[in-house]
């Protein structure tokens, strides 16, 4: 009996270690810091955009755009699968992450619907796209 | 002979007497004092117009009779076909949440 539970807890660790491993490994730091920085932040089409203004370093934009590109074979490997276009897939996953303080984090900037980049801040909620609601 | 000769001659007077007659209407204008000529124009001018709105009022009698119709689906035309896209992406929207959460899932770390 004991052994059972023990091998099923293992069993469930095995699980939860190989669907959190992914979103915990392979996370780019340089990216992490540059959005905490407000230099890069998400965009209503689903993708990470350059915040206008900011010096973004070769090594950044060569990061961010590889990202996207990653981003934009999920979302065409999805909608093939959903049958849906890429950009409704893409703009879906945006109204995951605009409504996902986890993702969208406080003092992240951010690129709305009229193209405007704001920040999260803790007093003011985030315009999510009208899409969304 | 004679005929001709008369005919000929009453074309000449008829010529002339028209031409007497525009010239002796070109005086008269000319004598004409200004007052009475505007108030000629302003007379003609009363006519065009009730002509006009008899024209105008006939003409929308015939487009309220034919042209009511396609008047009225125009108007609520446009605010319809805009509502039925925005209903139709935010349908596709929340179709796919769950895809886009899985989608998260699996490739949390570009996010």
């Amino acid at each position: 009996m004991t052994k059972r539970t023990s091998s099923l807890a293992a069993a469930i660790a095995m699980l939860s270690m190989t669907l959190a491993a992914p979103a915990l490994a392979q996370r780019d730091n340089v990216i992490a810091e540059a959005r905490a920085a407000g230099l890069v932040g998400e965009q209503t089409d689903g993708y990470l955009g350059f915040v206008s203004g900011a010096q973004i370093s070769a090594d950044l934009r060569g990061r961010v755009e590889q990202n996207n590109m990653r981003r934009r074979a999920a979302y065409t490997e999805r909608a093939a699968a959903a049958n849906a276009s890429v950009a409704e897939i893409a703009a879906a996953v945006a109204c995951e992450v605009f409504q996902d303080p986890q993702r969208l984090r406080v003092g992240e900037r951010y690129r709305d619907d009229a193209g405007q980049w704001r920040q999260h801040t803790a007093s003011q909620a985030v315009n999510v796209p009208a899409v969304c609601n | 002979m004679r005929a001709i000769q008369q005919r000929r001659s009453s074309d000449g007077t008829q010529s002339c007497c028209g031409l007497r007659q525009a010239q002796a209407d070109e005086d008269k204008r000319h004598a004409e004092p200004v007052e009475a000529r505007r108030l000629r124009r302003d007379r003609s001018a009363g006519d065009s117009n009730f002509r006009y709105a008899a024209l105008a009022s006939a003409l929308s009698a015939g487009v309220l009779a034919a042209g009511c119709i396609p008047v009225q689906i125009q108007a609520p035309d446009r605010p319809i076909e805009i509502n039925l896209n925005v209903n139709i992406r935010q349908e596709v929207i929340v179709r796919l949440e769950r895809d886009a959460e899985e989608l998260l899932q699996q490739n949390g770390d570009l996010f």
